[in-house]
């Protein structure tokens, strides 16, 4: 408590000092200084209510004296009293000052004082000219009622001023000068979450003058991006995409956001990552190739930090499905090759990757992956390839399209013959791009062995739940396989059960098995609790695919 | 609100008979509120108080037709000491009128067994009662536009806080009925010039209270009590709604004012005036309101939202009667054509056909006061209250530039006029003549000498001097 009072002392003496500086906000300097404290000094605001309200208006004054000039300062600058809360919060601590039993004239005084500063935020609004303030009285309308209505229309007339446009016989054609325009953006950064003011930040988002460098100020799109992700203002995609061109932080802290939500949300369904992803707004501004390219670079680098974590690739994946269909609803007015989205990939496999399986035959689904197989397989593989990356460069593109690797477990699965070649090579490459060629051989024959037991398994009609728990357990005391291997297998075993004739009723089995044996109140087995991941994956799986499969 | 707009379309089908039951969000508006919170001890007005609403919301409306009423609306019981000098009185209207100390908000207490009455009140009352109740309300907001006037004026020295707190209510329960109103009544004249402007009473009164020195320190204290309650108040109750709106309008005269560091904004300020004046024409009859305009208000600030406001909707009635206001008002029509600058007038012109012919007319009768001086071989006004050469060249100029079916309308009277003067290409002669040649060679000369269009002075066009042997402009006639 007392380290909080000292606290607050040192952030006065602070603001009391910058309110100084400020005074009026008149020059371009401290217009400058102020609208970057704006939410600090809020903050400040609201902490200094809480200590104010629980005091009388005499101890205010003994232990701040002078809190009368910090607040007429504050009064005093236009700036503070347009952004967001912070003149409510000051009218709440003038309201403390007021001494409910004025003891001497002092204190009477001081109540007048802080009279006379409250109205002044709060009375009316002052009219140009007496004359039209008669008018509007004559009228029976006050000027509570005017300003309202002027301030739409100024921003209405600032707004087609910059579109050159002419407003209903009101015209405005005298062209705005690059340093109105700036001024503009910077007299904006308090009032961007005044809803009265959203057709003018739209404006100056959109505005694309002459000029060779950015004339609206940088603190500006802070201050828009910011509102924005908060959700404190709702703008056209149009205009975040203008945002985040003209200002590459606000699109890095936009993206930043969006893995902020995903890591913060406890059970990321695919459903719900595609719903923080939609409403990120990024992959529909994504369709704009410098926008693609920053974040696609921001994945990478958290997939490199996290050394390849599921909920990434996941992340990767849906981005990409959500990216593709907004191409898809633009695709009228595509003005970009897809070399500008991947410019390291071979453009022949980017446009076998981009379609999506659901929009080609089924019965074309094999050939389609052993021809991406193939075509991975030579550009990994074959030197010669270089200006096409190389295997991480290739993984992480396949990565983004990570329905295919789905499709090849399951055509794995499903095929009566026998196992495919390069599938079995697709699969052992997404899950491990860095192996050599003889480790990645290794790798698949493992995962053939693994596959006919499954096979086997599937077709014995004695399976229960407990060979299952067996393929899935990872099995210390025997001979440990390799944790690729392990990784490989279980995803055969997810595509058994979600493919395979039978499949679900074993699911549902060791469902059961699970609850009555956690129920007996003893310790998980490791083979249970593996049991138990598989089918959380499987339900995660369900979850996307439940318009096609429904465990009944 | 859907349901609003659906339940205002009834309205409209149930030619003129107004039924409260009509207003489905009504009750559960009410039960939601919870029952009219009359403190005990002074009886404030509130939800229930002017007698519109049931007094008892919580008694479900039978059937959903309209209340019943015993002698509708039911004037509310005001007892107590509600005069300064502490004596009782029992008001039917609500407001007390202490003259000489101005109005001060009484202390009303919604007759609640008049509200019991209607609520158990089943079908069958005739749109009388109901076009009552609506009377009623236009009466508590005419005396409250009492309470408004007062509100800054120094009457309010004998406000205590207790008055302070039933003005705030009812400014508070005013606008609730407002917006329901509202809602209910688009589009119906009955609902009488004064509604249109209720919607922020309010926060009117609140900044008034706040800017009146005169009001008494206990009083202010409580006034500050009411309108900031602080973070603690729960969102959607009354008081914080209007702290939220009292912290928005101080928030947006903010804005203004750094908006107007920019540049002035004339244009912009011109405009609000002018939705204003629509606004005021939609909400009752225009005529005698713009008749009083005329007669009160600044006329040059008048003028000047009027032309502005023809020149922002043309499509809507407001603008329609504001017209035909002008179109009649002779005296009031020459001192728009007066004194609106020219580019404004054309755009007028432009846009508004019977305007066009009226200002043409009037340029008309400018013209012809003209005389033209031979010494100096200028035109010249014959009194200095008249238009000179100059400004009728700068008007004609202005016309010119217009896109075409203005242009065209005003090089055509221009020629016809000259052409009815001899269109002697010689200076001096026709005022018109000399108009068009100071026009230059690209304004009308290439369509000099052909025959004048026959719309352009219409009908209704001004038959200007006659052809014959007055040439001179003095002997034109022009017939009012």
């Amino acid at each position: 408590m007392a380290q909080d009072s000292v606290d607050f002392s040192s952030h006065y003496q602070f603001w009391m000092q910058k309110l100084s500086v400020w005074e009026h906000a008149s020059t371009l300097e401290t217009q400058q200084d102020t609208c970057l404290h704006l939410p600090r000094f809020q903050e400040f605001l609201r902490q200094m209510y809480e200590v104010l309200k629980e005091l009388n208006s005499s101890t205010i004054i003994e232990r701040f004296p002078t809190i009368g000039q910090l607040l007429a300062k504050t009064c005093w600058n236009p700036f503070i009293l347009a952004f967001d809360e912070s003149q409510k919060i000051l009218i709440w601590c003038l309201c403390c000052l007021i001494n409910k039993e004025p003891q001497n004239s002092e204190e009477s005084k001081l109540n007048s004082w802080t009279r006379g500063l409250l109205s002044q935020i709060l009375s009316a609004f002052r009219f140009d000219t007496k004359e039209v303030d008669l008018f509007i009285q004559s009228l029976g309308y006050t000027p509570e009622d005017y300003c309202p209505g002027l301030l739409k229309n100024m921003v209405l007339s600032l707004v087609s001023e910059l579109r050159e446009n002419h407003l209903n016989g009101f015209n405005t054609q005298r062209r705005m000068v690059p340093e109105k325009i700036r001024f503009l953006s910077r007299i904006c950064i308090p009032l961007v979450t005044l809803p009265d003011i959203e057709p003018l930040v739209e404006a100056l988002l959109t505005y694309h003058g002459h000029e060779t460098q950015e004339v609206l100020w940088p603190e500006f799109f802070d201050a828009v991006n910011e509102a924005f992700l908060l959700k404190k203002i709702s703008l056209p995609t149009s205009a975040v995409v203008c945002l985040w061109l003209r200002h590459l932080p606000s699109l890095e802290k936009a993206t930043l956001h969006l893995f902020e939500k995903l890591i913060s949300s406890e059970r990321n369904f695919l459903r719900r990552i595609e719903y923080f992803l939609k409403d990120s707004l990024l992959p529909e501004a994504a369709c704009h190739p410098a926008i693609f390219r920053i974040v696609d670079e921001m994945f990478r680098y958290v997939l490199l930090e996290t050394d390849g974590a599921p909920e990434v690739l996941a992340a990767i994946q849906v981005f990409t499905q959500c990216f593709v269909e907004a191409l898809e609803k633009k695709n009228k007015q595509l003005k970009f090759t897809l070399k500008t989205y991947f410019p390291y990939a071979s453009p022949s496999l980017v446009m076998v990757l981009l379609q999506h399986p659901k929009e080609i035959p089924q019965e074309l689904w094999l050939q389609t992956l052993k021809h991406i197989s193939e075509m991975l397989r030579e550009i990994v593989e074959d030197q010669t390839h270089r200006s096409y990356g190389g295997p991480f460069e290739c993984w992480f593109l396949f990565i983004h399209f990570g329905g295919w690797a789905d499709i090849a477990a399951e055509q794995l699965v499903m095929s009566e013959t026998e196992s495919s070649e390069a599938l079995l090579w697709l699969l052992a490459f997404s899950y491990s791009p860095r192996d050599g060629s003889l480790q990645r051989a290794q790798t698949m024959v493992e995962l053939k062995a693994a596959l006919i037991h499954l096979k086997k398994l599937f077709r014995s009609p004695t399976l229960s739940a407990k060979d299952l728990q067996a393929v899935a357990a990872e099995s210390p005391d025997r001979d440990p396989r390799p944790a690729l291997c392990q990784q490989l297998s279980r995803r055969l075993l997810l595509n058994f059960l979600l493919w395979a004739p039978g499949g679900h009723a074993i699911a549902w089995e060791v469902i059961t098995l699970e609850e009555t044996s956690g129920s007996g109140g003893g310790e998980i087995s490791p083979a249970q609790s593996s049991c138990f991941s598989l089918l959380l994956l499987l339900a995660l799986f369900l979850d996307h695919n439940n318009s096609q499969v429904k465990m009944s | 609100m859907p349901g609003m707009t659906h339940s205002a379309d009834r309205l409209r089908q149930s030619s003129g008979n107004f039924h409260w039951g009509l207003l489905p969000n009504w009750k559960e508006a009410c039960r939601r509120r919870g029952p009219p919170s009359i403190s005990p001890r002074c009886s404030a007005p509130t939800c229930g108080a002017p007698g519109l609403l049931s007094a008892d919301p919580d008694r479900p409306l039978k059937g959903g037709g309209p209340l019943k009423s015993g002698g509708l609306p039911p004037a509310p019981a005001f007892k107590g000491p509600g005069c300064p000098d502490g004596s009782p009185v029992r008001l039917a209207g609500g407001w007390p009128n202490s003259a000489g100390r101005g109005a001060e908000p009484s202390r009303g207490r919604p007759n609640r067994r008049a509200g019991a009455r209607r609520a158990r009140g089943g079908r069958g009352r005739g749109s009388g009662s109901a076009r009552g109740r609506m009377e009623s309300l236009l009466q508590q907001l005419e005396r409250f536009s009492e309470v408004l006037a007062v509100s800054r004026t120094a009457a309010v020295s004998a406000w205590g806080p207790a008055a302070v707190r039933r003005a705030v209510q009812w400014a508070r329960y005013l606008r609730r009925a407002h917006g329901r109103l509202r809602a209910a009544l688009e589009g119906r004249r009955r609902a009488g010039p004064r509604l249109g402007a209720w919607g922020g009473r309010d926060v009117v009164l609140s900044a008034r209270l706040l800017g009146n020195r005169a009001l008494g320190a206990a009083a202010h204290r409580c006034l500050l009590r009411l309108l900031f309650p602080g973070p603690a108040a729960p969102a959607p109750a009354p008081a914080a709604a209007l702290q939220a709106r009292l912290a928005r309008l101080a928030r947006r005269r903010g804005a203004v004012r750094l908006l107007l560091r920019g540049g002035p904004a004339e244009d912009a300020a011109l405009r609000t005036q002018a939705e204003l004046l629509l606004r005021r024409l939609r909400d009752g009859p225009a005529g005698g309101l713009l008749d009083g305009l005329w007669a009160r208000a600044p006329r040059a600030a008048f003028l000047r939202a009027a032309a502005a406001a023809l020149l922002l909707d043309p499509a809507g009635p407001a603008p329609g009667e504001l017209l035909r206001w002008l179109l009649g008002r002779a005296d009031a029509l020459a001192a728009l054509c007066r004194d609106l600058p020219a580019a404004r007038l054309a755009a007028l012109a432009a846009r508004h056909p019977a305007l066009r012919r009226a200002y043409l007319r009037q340029l008309a009768r400018w013209g012809c006061r003209l005389r033209y001086d031979l010494p100096s071989g200028r035109w010249e006004a014959a009194e200095p209250a008249h238009v000179s050469w100059a400004e009728l060249r700068g008007r004609f100029l202005s016309l010119a530039r217009a896109p075409p079916p203005l242009k065209d309308a005003a090089l055509a009277a221009l020629e016809a006029w000259s052409a009815r003067d001899g269109a002697f290409r010689v200076r001096g002669l026709s005022v018109w003549t000399d108009l068009l040649l100071a026009l230059g060679p690209g304004a009308g000369t290439d369509s000099l000498g052909a025959a004048p269009s026959s719309g352009v002075l219409g009908a209704g066009g001004c038959r200007l001097a006659r052809p014959g042997p007055a040439r001179s402009p003095e002997h034109a006639h022009f017939p009012k």
